[in-house]
């Protein structure tokens, strides 16, 4: 990088230094924008790899599973969904009452109150 | 009658007319009219209020002579070495070529290139044992450090600069500005205004459409051009890499660079970049115009899928975990930048997050902007530098923007006119400042089209990749 060093004097000097020269700042810069450019698109690309497996994973497979899931039952479901349909809502409700009313009694613990039922 | 003399002496405006001052009344007032512009920028045109503000009110208290709220001599000066040009500067250059001359002498003891300097401590180590004096790299040091305080060699034979120097320094003689500017000179502000801008962004438009990441790195081209003509123009590779970086349009990147490589150019970069950031909707335009056609400023692009809560949980963690292994030295940023993220999505640390994105983040950007500010006095800021840094910046901030651009037109032949290039130009990080522009010329062509959530992955991967070229920058340069 340099033939001879001057210590004598009060600042180092070397006299064959490559960067002082137009053409060798051409090659420096040139290089760190080739390596420093290539570096950022490679860093950012392998992001790219991640997130197009993230989607992969947590998208598109799960979005087929889902169809499947969704266009084979609906032959087979379909009665069953109409069963599910039919029992008695009085008797669901009274249940629930039950449990409600059980927890609500003094020997319970709890302390709350039903304001209001939503059917869902 | 002699102590109101006296007192008068003392005063501010007494010291401005002196002639024995080193800034002269010329420079002072020159530096007045520069912060009125800022002031004029944040308050009456809005751009980028919070930090413009806090900058030009620092800049201000720098440059009330006899105030004396920062002793820039404490961080630059008094214990400065650096190698510029193959030559040791600073003002511990003297004790450095004392020790080079009284103990290493030989040229293969040391190691003197355009910008670094080392001391080769295994040929040292091998030279004495071959004598028959046993010494080690901690012997070197010793005896380094009588030659030159303030100052020590690693195991590498690198010079440091001790910080506990500068830090007692700072306590013993340092007024209240000094105090804030450690939070620069250690590297502390950049990383926790990352982690609240992390916090505040919304990273689903670029994990939805990962693409985007291209634009983002597409627009990093200008940081490392601008880094090559700063060499053109004679400025070292250090301070040549603090000036390119303003190209990534990201403040804390460009504090954070510039404080490690060049911090005498700290005040000049910073002004720079924040106030390029604040003209975004100046100077992209006329590029976005220029480099787009009519036809593509009009596409319509389809809407993004969702993206699940687990992804947006794993998309910071394995971030952090690829980009800091790969460029460790992007860390600081990108580290807590993915925090910032991680803390939002997960959904479970809400005060945390909301003290990221709220009191914290507020908090360091007036530190921040008032004692980057305080950098910019006089007698470091009036230099024809200043006027090629402030040139050089816009040159990258110009060439980043078409850098995305282009890329984004590439990728719009690419895919069949699926994608508006015009969202290229938020590849420069600044964030959504970017974006909005990209939406606001799209609307301008079609007022139906909707481009500012497709704009911002472009954008949000912008701030990845400027703290990626930050990060190639110190490796290659520090």
């Amino acid at each position: 990088m340099f033939d001879s060093i001057d210590i004598s004097s009060s600042i180092i000097n070397f006299e064959s230094f490559e960067l002082g020269q137009l053409g060798s700042a051409f090659l420096y810069g040139g290089s760190v924008l080739l390596i420093g450019m290539a570096t950022v698109f490679a860093v950012l690309c392998l992001l790219w790899l991640c997130l197009a497996i993230f989607k992969l994973c947590f998208h598109t497979i799960p979005e087929r599973k889902a169809k499947k899931k969704k266009v084979a039952p609906v032959v087979q479901v379909a009665p069953k969904v109409v069963e599910v349909k039919k029992p008695d809502d009085g008797e669901i409700i009274a249940v629930i009452a039950a449990a409600i009313a059980m927890a609500e009694s003094e020997d319970s613990g709890m302390k709350f109150r039903v304001v209001s039922f939503k059917r869902i | 009658m002699s102590a109101i003399k006296d007192f008068l002496g003392t005063t501010g405006i007494a010291q401005m007319f002196s002639a024995d001052s080193d800034t002269k009344l010329w420079q002072y007032l020159a530096m007045y009219v520069i912060i009125g512009a800022l002031f004029y920028l944040a308050i009456v045109k809005k751009f980028e209020p919070l930090l413009l503000m806090p900058i030009a009110f620092g800049m201000l208290l720098a440059n009330l002579p006899g105030a004396e709220l920062i002793h820039l001599e404490f961080f630059f000066d008094e214990y400065y070495f650096a190698v510029e040009n193959g030559q040791i500067t600073g003002t511990l250059a003297l004790q450095v070529r004392d020790f080079i001359y009284n103990f290493l002498g030989y040229e293969e003891f040391f190691t003197l290139t355009n910008d670094s300097f080392a001391v080769n401590m295994d040929a040292v180590i091998s030279a004495y044992n071959a004598s028959g004096y046993q010494i080690t790299a901690a012997d070197i040091n010793d005896l380094f450090q009588t030659y030159v305080s303030g100052a020590y060699l690693d195991a590498e034979g690198i010079i440091h600069i001790k910080m506990s120097t500068v830090i007692q320094e700072v306590i013993n003689n340092g007024g209240l500005v000094d105090i804030l500017y450690l939070g620069v000179k250690l590297g502390v502000y950049p990383s926790l205004i990352f982690m609240g801008v992390g916090a505040m962004t919304d990273f689903s438009p670029l994990i939805a459409n990962p693409k985007s990441l291209l634009m983002g790195a597409g627009a990093q081209f200008g940081v490392f051009v601008a880094f090559m003509l700063a060499l053109f123009l004679g400025f070292t590779p250090t301070e040549a890499g603090a000036i390119g970086i303003i190209g990534g349009a990201d403040g804390p990147t460009a504090i954070l660079v510039t404080k490690e490589l060049a911090p005498h150019l700290l005040g000049a970069i910073a002004i720079a970049a924040y106030s390029y950031m604040a003209l975004i909707p100046i100077i992209q335009p006329p590029f976005m115009k220029l480099l787009t056609t009519d036809k593509e400023r009009k596409i319509k692009m389809t809407n993004l899928r969702s993206v699940s809560k687990t992804e947006k949980i794993l998309f910071p963690i394995i971030v952090t975990g690829i980009v800091c292994l790969i460029i460790p030295d992007a860390a600081p940023l990108v580290g807590f930048l993915m925090l910032g993220n991680l803390l939002n999505v997960s959904g479970v640390a809400d005060r945390l997050s909301k003290t990221a994105q709220n009191e914290l983040i507020n908090i360091i950007t007036i530190f921040l902007g008032i004692s980057v500010g305080a950098t910019a006095n006089a007698a470091n800021f009036l230099r024809l530098e200043t006027l090629f840094i402030i040139g050089l910046g816009l040159l990258a901030f110009v060439i980043s923007t078409c850098g995305g651009l282009v890329v984004g037109k590439i990728m719009c032949k690419l895919t069949g006119g699926k994608i508006n290039p015009l969202i290229g130009s938020a590849g420069v990080s600044a964030v959504p400042m970017a974006a909005r522009v990209s939406q606001d010329m799209g609307r301008r062509y079609d007022p139906s089209n909707f481009l500012l959530m497709h704009a911002m992955g472009p954008n949000v991967a912008g701030v990845i990749g400027s703290a990626v070229a930050a990060g190639v920058f110190l490796s290659f340069l520090r």
